[in-house]
């Protein structure tokens, strides 16, 4: 297991962004998804998280909504809007690319 | 919408700060709960789980933190918080506040205030559409070098078909009119009246604001109809709202009685053309010689017109020019001339603007808005001496800032907004300095500045001062921020902080003090040539003697024309008539010379004249026509040489029987089939006296007195005998050299206006209700239009001068204080800091004077420096000036000596005061406290 935790620079709007593609979430379970089926490769920094978010939803990829958990606590959950999901193909199409060009470039 | 929603975010952020933060600190302590909840989930024991969660998440205040730093809120945040540091540093430091303040006050206002001037005369447009592209199309006489002539209608017509660079030409004529009064027993109004083309208005673009403009239907069937000016609504009319209709009634008796006009349109408030005195406009038809005139194309009589046309677009003044002037080779060939004093068809096409504000007096406020600009560029260098000053005391705080991890910029930013919040509270206070500065220069200006009434502290002139402000706030916040946000954090804590900022804080403020040097000696040297130039003028010999003379400005009374009988060949009803004018000037003056304290009285066409001379003479003998441009004529009577004491160079003056004469030479019957020594010899002539510059000119090396000459170019009928030679007279003020001039006797005529001249020492404005009723009751019809001294209409001519000489002098004196506050501060704060060395130098045995010298030595350096770099820049400056300058050269040795000398008077003053203050030190105090 590689002991780095931190997230490739650039890629938390993505990895959020594909996280609430399945469902709405709150910080957390944004946080915990990325770590686990990243099985642990990836920490996200709830600093980083909560202003991420902050960002996100003044340029209107995400919405937020204050509803009861599953632990029954008043919990704000994000969403992912139609313009977050447009960003989120664009982004993945273009984050694929790279990683193919770069595994490529480390395979010659 | 994202940047909406991001500006509703930020500012819920901003203003409701504490929900913001509530919610994120929810949001947080839910991440902090589920996160124990997992770890629970994942088998550790709850107190490990709650603790790993916290570790996790790290201090919720740094969280918060963080998640609010993305917004440009937290921008505005830190910027609100530097102003406020700024404000409270201000507080604590009250007394370097309220210098700075007051400096960059004075500073801004001024500026502001010849800005409120400049816009209102320069750079506001004038009322009509796309006015920078009107231009006025003058006839240009070349050989009599006059070059802003009337035209001919039809030669108008011609350039109006012919040309491509000038859309719709246009034209006009201006005259001075008497308005009847509306009911019996009112006062005559007076005004000017324009006639004009019915494509004038649409070429200006202007609507009117009540009813209508001329149109082209008024102007083919001669309507009797004007067009106002808001002006003369409210004068004349008290801006009654049934005007459209009424009837204004024009005293036209010399040519049949009185004309009736039916207002048909009033123009709205701020409108004028071709002059704010025109408030008339009538079309040009309605001319009584209209259809006479508009056949002619060559004699003066019918060269009346002044046109006026739209530069087309992509076409330059230059463009225009070329063309007319082909326009103008193809009507010379076309039409030929015989009359003699025909100039051609060549043209001067003048920009309207130039027209209204004239290049000098836009040369003389941009020099001043230079100068005034200088003088802030020397207050902010003052302010930044003061805020490097303090920023030495603070050195301590901001390198304590450095050290806990603020960025440089971060430290820079913080100093620029503490000058920012200076120069935004100076230029607050600046902006009520440009009011009241503005007024006073509206007031002394009126007079002789065009446009300047137009002038008010406005939008434009606050966001001015705002600019000035902001921009002097950067300027003077550099330094400081360039020098103390670099400081070196570990070298300035480890404790040798009191002795490395001020040695680079002192280059600074070295540099500085030698610039306002510099730029002080500049606008002294620029001061020093205008107040001698100023000297100069009022030093001129005017050739006669203002002081003690009152003019009254008269005008005679109109009267009827005469009848068809009085019109016939020989009637002697034009003799007659002068005549009897004659006598009733002869009982005014009269009249007048019995008041108690007047010495004499004379009367003369025009005391002061305005613009060249226009005519030309025929001297007998020489090949062509003389004069014109360098030439001109007058007319006076017998009392008006000794009342303004002129001195007489050869043979006599004029007398009273000299003006039977001229009666005589006008109406006797001539023989236009004589040569021209028949002519000469059989004449009757018009007795005349020549000044010193006509005898030179024409009859250099020879007694002028007994010639003859003669002027009409036609018949050469009509001759002058010179009897006498005057001394020059500055009759267009003291900064033009004297014309060539005669003066023959003076026969009042019918709605004519005299300069009627009174000696009488002392106070002389105070005879002038009793002048005036004089007048009056001798020539009841008559119209006292002014009353002024000889003096004051003298200085008149050089008022601009004087304003702009005191100006700029007051400007360069207030650099030059500036300049001594700045030399004062940096050799104070130097020697401050040497006490402990200077105490020791004391106590080592040297004397006061030794020390004094060291000080001087140190402290002159840089303002020698900043006065010879001072010297090199006027020398590049001064010949900006040049045109203003009078009886001196722009690089004039004795200024530039005595200004540099004065300069360095003051900067060494300014050290010793400050230097003086350390030698007071006991060198034990020093040593110890040190």
């Amino acid at each position: 297991m590689p002991r780095s935790t931190d997230l490739v620079p650039g890629t938390l709007d993505l990895l959020i962004l594909r996280s609430l593609a399945l469902e709405p979430m709150h910080g957390f379970g944004v946080a915990q998804r990325i770590e686990q089926i990243s099985r642990g490769v990836f920490r996200v920094n709830p600093g980083s998280l909560l202003l991420a978010f902050q960002r996100m939803e003044r340029a209107g990829l995400i919405e937020p909504e204050w509803r009861t958990s599953e632990s029954n606590r008043r919990a704000k959950y994000y969403s992912i809007t139609r313009a977050g999901r447009k960003e989120l193909k664009l982004e993945t199409d273009d984050w694929m690319a790279r990683a193919a060009a770069i595994a490529r470039l480390l395979e010659a | 919408m994202p940047p909406f929603r991001s500006l509703r975010a930020g500012l819920r952020a901003l203003f409701h700060k504490e929900a913001v933060s509530r919610e994120l600190d929810d949001e947080i302590a839910l991440f902090v709960d589920e996160a124990t909840r997992a770890n629970i989930r994942a088998g550790m024991p709850p107190a490990d789980a709650a603790r790993a969660a916290r570790a996790r998440v790290g201090s919720g205040t740094a969280v918060r933190e963080r998640a609010l730093s993305g917004g440009w809120e937290t921008a505005i945040e830190s910027l609100v918080q530097d102003v406020r540091f700024g404000v409270r540093g201000m507080r604590r430091n009250l007394a370097l506040t309220t210098a700075a303040i007051l400096t960059i006050a004075l500073g801004v206002g001024a500026n502001t205030a010849v800005f409120s001037v400049v816009d209102a005369v320069v750079l506001r447009p004038l009322p009509w559409r796309d006015a920078d592209r009107l231009t006025l199309l003058q006839t240009d006489d070349v050989r009599r070098a006059l070059h802003r002539e009337p035209t001919a209608w039809r030669t108008i017509a011609d350039w109006s078909n012919a040309s491509r660079t000038v859309g719709s030409i246009a034209y006009f004529a201006t005259q001075r009119v008497t308005i009847l009064p509306t009911d019996p027993g009112g006062d005559r109004g007076r005004s000017r009246s324009a006639l004009i083309s019915a494509n004038l208005f649409p070429l200006l673009g202007v609507a009117p604001l009540r009813g209508r403009v001329i149109s082209a239907a008024d102007e083919s069937q001669r309507a009797a109809v004007a067009v106002i000016s808001f002006g003369f609504w409210q004068r004349e009319l008290h801006g009654t709202a049934a005007v459209l209709g009424r009837t204004i009634t024009l005293d036209d008796a010399a040519k049949g009685g009185a004309s009736a006009l039916t207002i048909v349109g009033v123009m709205p408030e701020g409108f004028y053309f071709p002059d704010r005195l025109t408030e008339i406009w009538t079309p040009a038809t309605t001319w009584w010689r209209f259809e006479r005139e508009s056949v002619e194309r060559f004699p003066s009589w019918a060269r009346r017109w002044t046109a006026v046309g739209r530069l087309a677009d992509g076409t330059s003044v230059d463009d225009a020019h070329a063309e007319f002037t082909r326009i103008g080779e193809r009507l010379a060939a076309t039409y030929q001339s015989s009359v003699p004093d025909f100039p051609g068809f060549g043209v001067t096409l003048t920009p309207i603007r130039d027209v209204i504000v004239g290049q000098n007096v836009r040369a003389t406020l941009w020099v001043l808005l230079g100068a005034v600009g200088v003088v802030l560029l020397i207050a902010c260098a003052n302010v930044a001496n003061l805020l490097l000053a303090r920023g030495s005391a603070r050195q301590q705080e901001l390198v304590l800032r450095r050290a806990l991890g603020a960025a440089r910029i971060r430290v820079a930013r913080q100093l620029i907004v503490e000058s920012l919040v200076l120069s935004l509270a100076g230029g607050a206070l600046g902006a009520l300095v440009a009011v009241w500065g503005s007024r006073l220069l509206g007031v002394s200006a009126a007079a002789y500045v065009p446009r300047i009434d137009e002038m008010a502290v406005d939008w434009r002139v606050l966001v001015f001062a705002a600019g000035t402000s902001v921009v002097a706030g950067i300027v003077f916040g550099i330094a400081p921020a360039l020098r103390f946000s670099g400081v070196d954090a570990r070298e300035s804590l480890s404790g040798a902080a009191r002795t490395v900022g001020p040695r680079g804080t002192r280059t600074h403020r070295d540099w500085l003090v030698g610039a306002e040097c510099a730029l002080a000696l500049v606008l002294l040297t620029g001061a020093g040539l205008l107040v001698r130039s100023l000297v100069a003028v009022q030093n001129v010999n005017p050739g006669f003697d203002p002081d003690g003379v009152l003019t009254v400005r008269v005008e005679f009374p109109p009267e009827s024309p005469p009848t068809a009988a009085e019109r016939a060949e020989g009637s002697p009803v034009g003799q007659l008539r002068g005549r009897a004018r004659l006598t009733l000037a002869t009982a005014v003056g009269e009249r007048v010379r019995a008041i108690p304290g007047v010495t004499d009285v004379g009367f003369v066409d025009d005391l002061y004249r305005i613009g060249a001379g226009n005519t030309a003479i025929t001297i007998p003998g020489r090949i062509e026509e003389t004069g014109a441009g360098e030439l001109t004529d007058g007319t006076a009577d017998a009392g008006f040489f000794s009342t303004l004491r002129v001195p007489v160079r050869a043979g006599r003056l004029l007398t009273t029987a000299d003006a039977e004469q001229k009666l005589r030479a006008l109406y006797t019957p001539v023989n236009t089939a004589l040569s021209l020594a028949e002519k000469e010899r059989q004449a009757v002539a018009e007795p005349v006296v020549v000044n010193a510059a006509f005898a030179k000119e024409f009859f250099s090396g020879q007694d002028p007195v007994g010639k003859r000459f003669c002027v009409e170019p036609t018949g050469k009928t009509y001759w002058y005998e010179i009897v006498g030679v005057i001394g020059d007279m500055h009759r267009e003020g003291l900064e033009h050299r004297p014309i060539p001039e005669w003066y023959g006797p003076w026969i009042p005529s019918a709605n004519g206006r005299v300069d009627l001249l009174v000696r009488a020492p002392g106070n002389p404005l105070a005879l002038g209700p009793q002048v005036r009723d004089a007048v009056m009751r001798v020539l009841p019809g008559a119209t006292v239009v002014s009353i002024s001294t000889a003096d004051a209409q003298l200085g008149d001519f050089s008022a601009l001068r004087r304003l702009q000489t005191w100006l700029f002098t007051a400007f360069a004196l207030l650099a030059l204080v500036l300049a001594a506050i700045g030399i004062f501060g940096v050799v104070w704060f130097a020697v401050t800091e040497r006490t402990r060395e200077i105490g020791v130098r004391l106590a080592l045995g040297a004397s006061p004077a030794q020390v004094m010298v060291l000080i001087l030595g140190q402290g002159l350096r840089t303002p020698a420096l900043g006065i010879a770099f001072g010297v090199i820049g006027s020398l590049a400056f001064t010949r900006v000036l040049s045109s203003f300058l009078f009886g001196v050269t722009a690089t004039d040795p004795a200024t530039f000596v005595g200004v540099a000398a004065l300069l360095a008077g003051i900067a060494t003053a300014a050290c010793w005061l400050a230097g003086r203050g350390a030698l007071r030190v006991d060198p034990v105090t020093a040593l110890r406290d040190g």
